[in-house]
């Protein structure tokens, strides 16, 4: 994934997605290695481990979504999976609004209990594993869903007005977190219209032919540069669908590169010697 | 947390300014394209 911001950073990153990954070779679904270039040259600036800033930056992107998109004074949260890149998107959203309760739901009940704990004993929030996805869903102000689910797993049936859902999981053909008809009684927010509409949480209803780019409201940078509005009142639910662009990869392993530079860690290495 | 929530909310405003060349995206578009013509052709 090769990006450049104009006269800004510059940088390439390679990441794999293979899910049989964890039980086949005991190795992460993603791996990623980010190579950050001068943007002026193309001189090799720096190496790094991409993985940890994907999920940065994906669990961030939530954070920037909640932030513009959720309805004032949203104090509570549900999440739809419970591994790593849930557990960054609560740390984004905790920085975000303050939540007084959280519900987490996953297949593995010990999973979603893992988390929930963590969240309880560090932040002292009211946080509880829930049996049910649905438990997850209903009567809470912000979803954030981050499985490989090829099936919805929340119905808009459970879905209350004014509700903002992080749609984070979709990141391939043929994956689905939320009902069509959720998405289509929805405002929906994408990070790019070529990247959702192939891989994104709206891929299948895009190649059905039930939602097309006329569906979607606008990128999520519309709406921070104030080309579009947000959210409009309390009671539409919106939806940000999220692929994962190349450019927070970029941003974010700028920052890191900066703050490596600064701090005098990692490893010097002249790579054109 | 907060300083790459502060980096990715820029990435999405450049992007939103067109100040972000992305190969990535040429490639779908690409490959939409082909998949259409493949289909026309049969």
């Amino acid at each position: 994934m090769p990006c450049s911001v104009i006269g800004s950073v510059a940088g390439v990153k390679a990441v794999n997605v293979h899910p049989d990954n964890p039980q086949k070779y005991n190795l992460p679904t993603v791996m990623a290695v980010i190579e950050l270039v001068d943007p002026d040259n193309g001189y090799p600036i720096a190496i790094m481990d991409g993985t940890s800033v994907t999920n940065l930056r994906t669990g961030a992107a939530a954070g920037v979504a909640t932030k513009y998109l959720a309805k004032e004074n949203a104090d509570s949260a549900g999440f739809i999976g419970s591994g790593v890149q849930a557990l960054l998107s609560f740390l984004a959203l905790q920085e975000i609004m303050e939540i007084n309760e959280i519900k987490i739901h996953n297949r593995h009940l010990e999973s979603s209990e893992k988390m929930a704990k963590m969240i309880r004993d560090t932040y002292g929030i009211d946080a509880k594993a829930v049996e049910t996805a649905r438990e997850a869903v209903t009567g809470l102000d912000v979803i954030t869903t981050t499985t490989h689910s090829r099936t919805p797993v929340v119905l808009s049936k459970w879905v209350d007005e004014g509700t903002h859902i992080n749609a984070m999981g979709a990141d391939a053909p043929g994956k689905q977190e939320l009902e069509t008809e959720l998405l289509l009684r929805s405002k929906i927010l994408i990070d790019d219209w070529e990247q959702a509409s192939h891989s994104g949480e709206i891929n299948i209803p895009v190649e059905a032919c039930v939602i097309g780019i006329d569906d979607i409201h606008s990128k999520i940078g519309d709406i921070l540069i104030g080309s579009k509005v947000g959210r409009s009142n309390e009671k539409e639910i919106t939806i940000f669908d999220s692929t994962g662009l190349a450019v927070q990869d970029i941003a974010t392993a700028w920052k890191v590169y900066e703050k490596a530079v600064k701090l005098d860690v990692g490893l010097k290495l002249d790579l054109l010697a | 947390m907060s300083e790459v929530i502060d980096c990715v909310e820029t990435a999405f405003a450049e992007e939103a300014r067109c100040n972000v060349d992305m190969l990535q995206k040429n490639i779908y578009t690409l490959t939409r394209i082909v998949k259409k013509v493949l289909e026309i052709l049969g």
